[in-house]
């Protein structure tokens, strides 16, 4: 079997970077990892690369290569991929809808990936030098928590060895709450292809591959939702952050626990308290239905990663005035007391997901839910 | 031609032309259903799709298999639409589907879920367990009254009015009493609930088991100004089922009698029991009434006010 080696490992701590013997050809397949527990969608760090000489893995957190000479095509149920590192993964045949998905075990250990086209050849240096001092911008559907009503804006700057996230939660064009997040990140070249990892093997983000950037863009894939999914960032002006953004991190980024697992999260002082406090100082409600706000609690006992949803009283899509949800996302952001937030621990988690459902009837905030 | 094969013509024609429009209409209701069930947008172009949708047997597998995983994730959400995408014929399971939605808090998502099993035909007692899951839900997750009493009159109706039918867990005229109260029809709500005592007498069994019942009839009790009636039953519950809830309603009682000692004692109870964790304990809801430490503090400081109260 052909030798192979990892070519280079900075020692700056945060970048490795990796090339697999062979000549690089268009046939070649990239595979990237995705999650490591169907329930969390916990991600791990590899990715493997087939070409004409076998599979090649690589890990980013050890840095070290593996190889086989097996094709995953040609796989069927039960088949082990042996490693050169004595590594073995058991073939698992396909059952979901997802294509590129492709699933592996070990012991009890579930190791999943996503068949992605290549992304463009670049340096880490010279996607470094492209995007430091800029801002870039995307609009994204929900970020931790469900929504189908916020409009969501994500800006991303690297700067200073860190990446810094921004979300803009905007309803009917008027902004309503601001959240920001900085980050390290790690910069990984494997076979000229560019991952970004945020934040830190304690903690760790979901993966990015680099599969464009020009002056005007970045495209950033990533894998977590059994699929490979792309952000489109477009460059955009240095935005003034709001003055009341709020600084907001999850303790456990990649899996939170739902309120009603386990010891209850509840708001210590329960839902009649509640409907006071949101009560006090409302604006005039036009219309009847439920706003459901959605958020995280931290292990801090902090509330953020807003979701919304508004439903009329049949329980279907409706609007409210701006200015009420944004009375509700202010007094719900700053609500710290919260029960059993110590006994988080399903699956790993640190944080949970909540939402409070207020029930407006007759113009008024008559109930808060459930 | 002769006349007979004339009519034989066009009784055939009418024929296929009766079952195409009938074949037509199912297709499309199959169609329909599938639109609304493809909750997670899955895949149908997908191969492997098309090879499972030739046997619905298979429904029923990757549906029972999304069990395996947690009910509110991606994962689980992804097997459980393309079983029913599969096999779509299930109300019950359609039903089920809805909870993911449901315990995650998307409500659009878990009320069209719902919705759907609930048009769905099915056979009379899945109907009814449709039917009791929704009442449940208008009144724990939505605190929607009217629907709740609704349900629970179009359940009493399609069972001849079963009194003891039951609710996801829970008798179905307790929740009909729990909407009524909250809508402030307190005689109503107590008529409800002596119905459902006096069909667990005549069923030969204790009227006064069911904690809950006894709890709201008599705080509609109290809401109607009944203040000894209401002690009466409150003090006889708590001899069985000691709570926080029952000492906090009894301590306000007696406060509303001028009774500030007995109002006292109720209150240190009631603090005593919320520490040991004799309260009421949902996972998914608050139920009403529920009492917290700041509630006792709050009454402390009125009676402290009211009568130099002290711990």
């Amino acid at each position: 079997m052909k030798k192979f080696k990892l070519f280079l490992i900075l020692n700056l701590g945060f970048i490795s970077s990796c090339n697999f013997p062979g000549k690089d050809s268009d046939q070649d397949t990239l595979y990237v990892s995705a999650v490591t527990d169907l329930n969390t969608q916990e991600p791990f760090y590899q990715v493997m690369l087939q070409n004409s000489e076998g599979l090649y893995k690589y890990d980013f957190w050890e840095k070290d290569s593996t190889f086989t000479n097996l094709d995953i095509s040609q796989l069927n149920k039960g088949d082990t991929l042996l490693f050169e590192n004595k590594e073995q993964l058991i073939y698992l045949e396909p059952y979901t809808l997802h294509e590129d998905l492709i699933m592996f075990y070990n012991d009890s250990n579930l190791f999943s990936y996503i068949k992605t086209a290549k992304g463009q050849e670049i340096k880490r240096k010279d996607f470094i030098d492209k995007v430091k001092g800029g801002h870039y911008s995307t609009k994204i559907s929900n970020i931790k928590t469900p929504n189908t009503a916020f409009e969501i804006e994500e800006i991303i700057s690297f700067q200073n060895e860190k990446l810094n996230l921004r979300w803009d939660y905007f309803y009917s064009d008027e902004l309503i709450y601001s959240e920001i997040e900085s980050v390290t990140f790690e910069l990984h070249e494997v076979e000229n292809q560019l991952f970004i990892i945020p934040s830190t093997i304690v903690n760790p983000y979901s993966i990015y591959h680099l599969k464009h950037i020009n002056k005007d863009k970045i495209e950033l894939s990533y894998f977590t939702d059994f699929e490979s999914k792309t952000k489109i960032y477009s460059k955009i002006q240095s935005k003034p952050l709001v003055s009341d953004a709020l600084r907001y991190s999850l303790c456990n980024d990649h899996y939170q626990s739902m309120y009603y697992v386990g010891d209850d999260i509840r708001y210590s002082k329960g839902l009649d308290h509640l409907k006071t406090y949101l009560q006090n100082g409302m604006p005039d409600v036009s219309n009847e239905g439920y706003i459901n706000l959605h958020f995280t609690i931290n292990c801090r006992g902090e509330v953020g990663r807003f979701g919304l949803e508004l439903l009329d009283e049949n329980y279907l899509p409706t609007d409210f005035d701006p200015l009420v949800i944004k009375h509700i996302v202010d007094k719900v952001s700053n609500l710290k007391e919260w029960d059993n937030l110590d006994k988080i621990s399903h699956r790993g988690a640190k944080d949970a997901k909540m939402f409070f459902l207020i029930k407006i009837k007759n113009h008024k905030l008559t109930e808060v839910c459930p | 031609m002769s006349l007979k094969n004339l009519v034989f013509i066009i009784l055939i024609s009418i024929s296929f032309s009766c079952s195409k429009v009938d074949s037509d209409k199912t297709a499309n209701n199959e169609i329909e259903l599938l639109q609304k069930l493809n909750i997670e947008d899955i895949n149908t172009n997908s191969a492997v799709y098309k090879k499972l949708k030739k046997d619905k047997s298979y429904g029923k597998e990757y549906v029972d298999f999304s069990y395996n995983f947690e009910q509110t994730s991606l994962f689980k959400r992804h097997l459980n639409t393309l079983g029913l995408m599969i096999n779509p014929d299930n109300s019950e399971y359609i039903r089920r589907f809805s909870y993911s939605y449901k315990k995650a808090g998307e409500h659009e998502k878990a009320m069209k879920m719902l919705n759907l099993a609930l048009k769905t035909d099915s056979d009379y007692s899945t109907h009814l367990k449709n039917l009791d899951y929704a009442a449940w839900n208008y009144l724990y997750f939505y605190r929607d009254y009217d629907n709740t009493i609704k349900t629970v009159n179009k359940i009493l109706e399609l069972t001849q009015n079963d009194l003891s039918i039951s609710c996801h867990g829970e008798s179905c005229l307790l929740l009909k009493g729990q909407a009524l109260y909250r809508l402030e029809k307190y005689e109503e709500a107590i008529g409800i609930f002596n119905s459902y005592q006096q069909n667990e007498i005549e069923q030969g069994f204790d009227p006064q088991a069911n904690f809950y019942v006894v709890f709201y009839k008599a705080i509609c009790m109290s809401q109607l100004n009944q203040l000894d009636a209401a002690i009466s039953k409150f003090s006889d519950l708590i001899k069985k089922h000691p709570s926080a809830e029952v000492s906090y309603q009894l301590a306000q009682l007696y406060y509303r009698k001028s009774d500030f000692e007995s109002s006292k004692t109720q209150l240190l109870e009631a603090e005593k029991a919320l520490a040991e964790g004799f309260t009421f304990k949902e996972p998914y809801f608050e139920r009403f009434d529920k009492v917290f430490n700041y509630q006792i503090e709050d009454m402390k400081r009125k009676l402290d006010s009211s009568s130099n109260f002290e711990q």
